[in-house]
């Protein structure tokens, strides 16, 4: 990035994700605050995350996480049956080197 | 012993816990994560209820794929990238069905590209949305989603789906850039209408996002 050079769409993510270095960071926002271009490009980017997120709003379903918690806990239960019948079925089903 | 305070606990130490067996702790990985992973799928598969039905499925492949996740890894990539696996079959099953289709028919069950004016605004907007979305490449709309409705960041974007993360800010760039062209080609004055009605509306609510200043 130069002073001369838009910003790429990459750096305007990585800027708005707070992941640049200090120095980098800086830099583009020296970049933002002299480029009208960028700035509104920038924009951009910002309106279509909240159009997308006032769209499908951050719900939370207590029933829907219950009955997935059953679920795992069936599922827990059946893998605890499994492994308890494990060693007798090892003992009876080994197959023979011949076996195909 | 007693009870640990989840709420306090870091996703890495929730996951030991879950590891050793104990329900609470998937309890409160549900807590933490079920909103957001089900707002991902709904964005990404457009049906609440078929969104529903992923996320259950997500939570028990990564019930049985515990073992799997190594110390230290972080939980919610991790847990997207097994969402993904449910939902990139599910948009090539959508995308052949629509190619396979002989029935002319079939076009009534797409999002419509025109907007009628005899419906809501808020309804003719979603379906634009659903359409910006459909136009996207499955890679782009990904990562999109997984940014803006599953609250990642670039870095967790690219552990979910397994790129750098260099590339994943470009990947998720490109898919803000395209979903803007495409969101006003697709209806012209009225979407920038729209468009225009959320300039000013207060900073996006991802996890670490910022507002322009």
């Amino acid at each position: 990035m130069s002073a001369t050079q838009h910003l790429t769409d990459g750096e305007l993510v990585a800027w708005d994700d707070r992941s640049l270095d200090e120095g980098l960071g800086r830099r583009v926002e020296d970049h933002l605050a002299a480029c009208p271009a960028c700035r509104e490009h920038l924009a951009d980017f910002l309106e279509v995350e909240r159009l997308l997120q006032e769209r499908y709003p951050l719900v939370d379903d207590p029933a829907a996480r219950e009955r997935i918690l059953e679920r795992l806990q069936a599922e827990r239960l059946r893998s605890r049956q499994t492994q308890a019948a494990e060693p007798t079925k090892g003992k009876t089903s080994k197959r023979s080197p011949q076996s195909r | 012993m007693a009870l640990p305070s989840f709420p306090t606990l870091s996703d890495d130490e929730i996951v030991a816990v879950a590891r050793a067996g104990r329900d609470e702790a998937w309890a409160e990985l549900l807590r933490r994560h079920h909103p957001p992973l089900l707002r991902y799928l709904t964005g990404a598969v457009g049906d609440p209820e078929e969104a529903a039905q992923l996320a259950q499925e997500t939570y028990l492949d990564a019930f049985r794929a515990l073992e799997c996740l190594a110390p230290g890894q972080p939980f919610a990539p991790w847990l997207y990238r097994i969402a993904r696996n449910n939902v990139l079959p599910y948009w090539r099953r959508r995308a052949r069905l629509q190619f396979t289709s002989l029935d002319p028919t079939a076009e009534r069950y797409r999002a419509p590209l025109g907007i009628p004016d005899d419906i809501p605004d808020w309804a003719a907007e979603r379906d634009v949305l659903r359409q910006v979305l459909g136009e996207l490449s499955p890679l782009l709309r990904e990562a999109l989603l997984l940014h803006a409705l599953a609250g990642l960041s670039a870095p967790e974007v690219a552990a979910a789906v397994g790129i750098a993360p260099k590339a994943a800010e470009q990947r998720i760039g490109r898919a803000k850039a395209r979903f803007r062209a495409q969101y006003e080609a697709l209806s012209g004055g009225k979407a920038a209408e729209l468009w225009n009605r959320h300039v000013g509306h207060p900073a996006s609510d991802r996890r670490g996002a910022g507002g322009v200043g």
